[in-house]
């Protein structure tokens, strides 16, 4: 795997507590990459590390095959990131503050990638008004300009999500997949909205009291996860035997009105929907309820009963 | 470090809160300049009658180096305080503001960052004085013309020619640049450790109200430790007006003022450069 990212062994100790205990985390180039865990368990921590914020007790980390000790300017000058919220200078305008951050990066063109960033993250029009003016979806979407504004390589969002409207959420999802598709940019992304995670992430990590409990692509870590289906059809009756009689009985969880109820991984889903199909009954929705959200709460719930996974 | 530097200045410039010094030192020095102006005669009467029995007084000793003179007495015991506003707010203000964690992640060391905020400060510092002198030998000179210089000490009358005053009084705002350049990096020190931007102001000032006191006290055992403090050499810019001048007491105050920013600067930079970012 050609990683952009690497941790080997990283802890982090204050006093007796360990925040992030011999973490070992792999980003591949031109991912999505997701970081969840409960508050608390380590993951602002490791970021803040990634970033050269906070300095590990143990380990190495090397971004773009560099050691980050030895080569930390030219590493963060290929790094844009919100980390926590954007926090600017109140009494200054969002240009001053993106004219500010991007003669400290040493962007090129600064003009023309101000006048670029801003389009993107919809604030055109707003840049002369002081940050103080600002909302916290405003402020975000300023965050978001300063982090892309030197055209980085790696893009690490903390939380980027908070404070933005429904529509806000989407269009940052599309711009998340606008960085990795048409830019081929890695961007890492921590978020407590697992469907954002599940929606956009390729790989992802779950941290809890400071380990990488899970780590791996987000397909396969929920194609080993049952789901609950929730199968709308016309003949509910008709259905439940129909899958009893086959080998899948073994889904069904309840029979509802007008749907059953099964347990099932995600390549069961086409052959019940085949089975259903060839005994003539109708089906008219499938809805999965099942996620990412539980296969997240019941690692984090118990991570010492969980299978520890890891697909390379 | 040309790109901080300026990066340093103009957030300093476009702070409200910079131009408090420079109000501050205008409002006062005029004041002084107006009142001594407008009743500057009867005021250096109140302060000469004790020497009419001894001596008769001749010429305009209410003069520009005069007025200059008390000025300067009188300021530079509040100018630390507009000092520590700047500098203590320099990285504290960073971190409670939250920009420090932006800051840090950019393609600088931060030791770069912390010599560019020092840099800064220190322009300021200077720009403070500058703006002090300009006013109370330009507004001196302008308002009451030249004249010899009469110090008055404790026990002892100095009368300085005037064509001997104003390189004087340039190594005096000179001294009194390093001497708040100590307070400077003292805020600047303070302000590495912590989140709050209000802190180290006070703190600097209650350290220098403090130091003053023990400096002040007439007693035995702060005689030992009055050497050591700070405070006791940034007054030091009063021995430019002795006759004859003690260079020796005067270098070596410098040297111990020149070595506190040396010890400050120090602590700052081996705290700012290990500190975890956690805010």
């Amino acid at each position: 795997m050609n990683s952009i990212v690497q941790l080997r062994g990283v802890s982090k100790m204050y006093g007796d507590f360990a925040a992030v205990d011999g973490m070992d985390l792999q980003v591949a180039k031109g991912e999505v990459f997701g970081f969840l865990g409960p508050n608390g368990a380590g993951k602002s921590t490791t970021l803040r590390m990634i970033l050269s914020l906070i300095r590990p007790t143990a380990g190495s980390i090397a971004l773009f095959g560099l050691d980050l000790n030895q080569h930390r300017n030219a590493i963060l000058g290929r790094i844009g990131c919100i980390v926590e919220k954007p926090d600017f200078y109140l009494y200054l305008s969002a240009l001053d503050n993106l004219r500010l951050f991007g003669q400290m990066s040493q962007t090129r063109h600064l003009n023309e990638r101000i006048e670029t960033v801003l389009h993107l993250v919809g604030l055109k029009g707003r840049e002369k008004d002081r940050v103080k003016t600002y909302s916290h979806g405003m402020k975000q979407r300023l965050g978001l300009a300063q982090a892309l504004l030197h055209d980085p390589e790696l893009i690490i969002l903390d939380e980027p999500s908070t404070g933005l409207d429904p529509q806000g959420i989407i269009e940052l999802r599309n711009l998340i997949l606008h960085l990795k598709n048409d830019l081929g940019k890695t961007v890492i992304l921590s978020s407590h909205i697992l469907s954002e995670i599940e929606m956009i992430a390729d790989s992802m990590v779950i941290i809890h009291r400071g380990k990488a409990v899970v780590q791996g692509k987000v397909s396969e870590l929920l194609s080993h996860e049952n789901l609950q289906v929730d199968v709308q059809v016309d003949e509910p009756a008709a259905a439940e035997t129909a899958l009893t009689e086959s080998r899948l009985g073994g889904l069904i969880l309840e029979r509802l009105p007008g749907a059953l109820k099964l347990q099932c991984a995600k390549g069961d889903i086409p052959h019940v929907a085949r089975l259903l199909t060839d005994k003539g009954i109708a089906i008219f929705g499938i809805q999965a309820t099942r996620s990412l959200e539980d296969y997240f709460l019941r690692i984090t719930a118990s991570p010492e009963k969980a299978d520890i996974m890891a697909f390379k | 470090m040309g790109t901080l530097l300026r990066i340093e200045l103009f957030k300093i410039g476009t702070k409200p809160r910079s131009y408090i010094g420079f109000a501050a030192i205008t409002v006062i020095v005029l004041l002084i300049e107006l009142a001594l102006w407008l009743d500057g005669r009867s005021y250096l009467q109140f302060i000469l009658q004790a020497l009419e029995q001894s001596f008769q007084v001749q010429g305009n000793l209410l003069n520009g180096n005069l007025v200059s003179f008390i000025i300067l007495q009188t300021l530079i015991v509040q100018m630390p305080l507009l000092v520590a506003l700047i500098a203590g707010d320099l990285v504290s203000g960073e971190a409670a503001s939250g920009t420090i964690r932006l800051l840090l992640t950019q393609p600088y060391s931060r030791a770069k960052i912390l010599w560019a905020k020092y840099f800064a400060v220190s322009i300021y510092v200077f720009l403070l004085i500058f703006w002090l002198g300009l006013l109370a030998l330009g507004g001196g000179f302008l308002l009451f013309g030249s004249g010899d210089l009469v110090v008055l000490k404790s026990d002892e009358l100095i009368i300085l020619k005037a064509a001997d005053t104003l390189w004087r009084f340039m190594a005096a705002f000179g001294i009194a640049f390093l001497s708040l350049s100590v307070v400077a990096t003292f805020a600047l020190m303070l302000s590495c450790y912590t989140d709050n931007s209000i802190g180290p102001i006070i703190a600097s000032m209650a350290v220098i109200i403090l130091f003053t006191i023990i400096g002040t006290l007439e007693v035995p055992l702060f005689d030992r430790i009055k050497p050591f403090l700070f405070t006791t050499h940034m007054i030091v810019w009063r021995s430019m007006f002795d006759q004859p001048l003690d260079w020796g007491a005067i270098l070596r105050s410098l040297w111990v003022l020149v070595l506190h920013i040396a010890l400050f600067l120090g602590v700052s930079f081996f705290h700012f450069t290990k500190k975890d970012i956690q805010n």
